[in-house]
């Protein structure tokens, strides 16, 4: 929708608004009393979903091979005392960590006490959620039977692209 | 081709996008991922419009 903000439309509003019009429609035919315009119509085409996910930590064999690609030590299933509590699940030890973080596989939480990054950087934790979803990801599409291609893009994001029914 | 796009943000959140599925296919190809990932927050709909346009003439009457 274009609005002005009252009165008459300026000179400069009336272009933008007429060259909004022209970009809109393709073609033009007018005479005195009609005008004729193509519309575009699509017709069929194929449907498709965007999902976004929170990921959650339920998967150990995701959590090892994110541990191994990061270069991290293999997660040990423990009962780890963090500042003052103490928690139970697969204790994963991030890079200049304080204490490890404790993945549930039951609720798909974290714990962690990093005392708001003085005792780990929340990077660390980040990059291995960021992992641990690659790789979670990759290891259900194999099992599915589908090839997958992974990209690092110019943000840091990872992009998984999976050809449904391919082989990998 | 029918593919799966997965975008793992540097925060580890996930953008799930399917193409080239036809109708309640695209739910379904990709629901294994979904339950793989974690808790879906959000879930959109779109309708991709790649098969043929069709031009079509539209008649308008002026005002005198």
């Amino acid at each position: 929708m274009i609005s002005f903000s009252g009165g008459m439309p300026s000179p400069k509003n009336g272009l933008i608004y007429l060259v909004l019009i022209v970009a809109r429609i393709s073609t033009v035919h007018q005479d005195k009393r009609t005008v004729f315009f193509r519309s575009h119509i699509s017709i069929g085409g194929s449907v498709s979903h965007i999902v976004m996910i929170q990921t959650e930590v339920r998967d150990l064999e995701a959590i090892r091979q994110a541990t191994r690609r990061l270069q991290l030590p293999e997660p040990t299933f423990d009962e780890v005392q963090l500042f003052s509590e103490r928690k139970t699940g697969w204790a994963i030890q991030l890079r200049d960590w304080r204490y490890p973080v404790v993945a549930n596989l039951e609720s798909g939480r974290v714990d962690f006490d990093n005392y708001g990054g003085r005792w780990g950087k929340q990077q660390e934790l980040d990059q291995f959620l960021q992992r641990y979803a690659v790789e979670a990801a990759v290891i259900q599409a194999r099992k599915q039977g589908h090839s997958t291609t992974e990209q690092t893009l110019a943000d840091g994001s990872i992009k998984l692209l999976i050809q449904v029914g391919g082989v990998s | 081709m029918k593919t799966i796009e997965i975008i793992v943000s540097p925060t580890g959140q996930a953008r799930l996008e399917t193409r080239g599925f036809q109708g309640a296919e695209c739910r379904e190809a990709s629901r294994f991922l979904e339950l793989a990932l974690g808790r879906k927050t959000s879930d959109t709909a779109t309708s991709e419009f790649h098969q043929t346009n069709v031009q079509q003439p539209t008649q308008l009457e002026q005002k005198e």
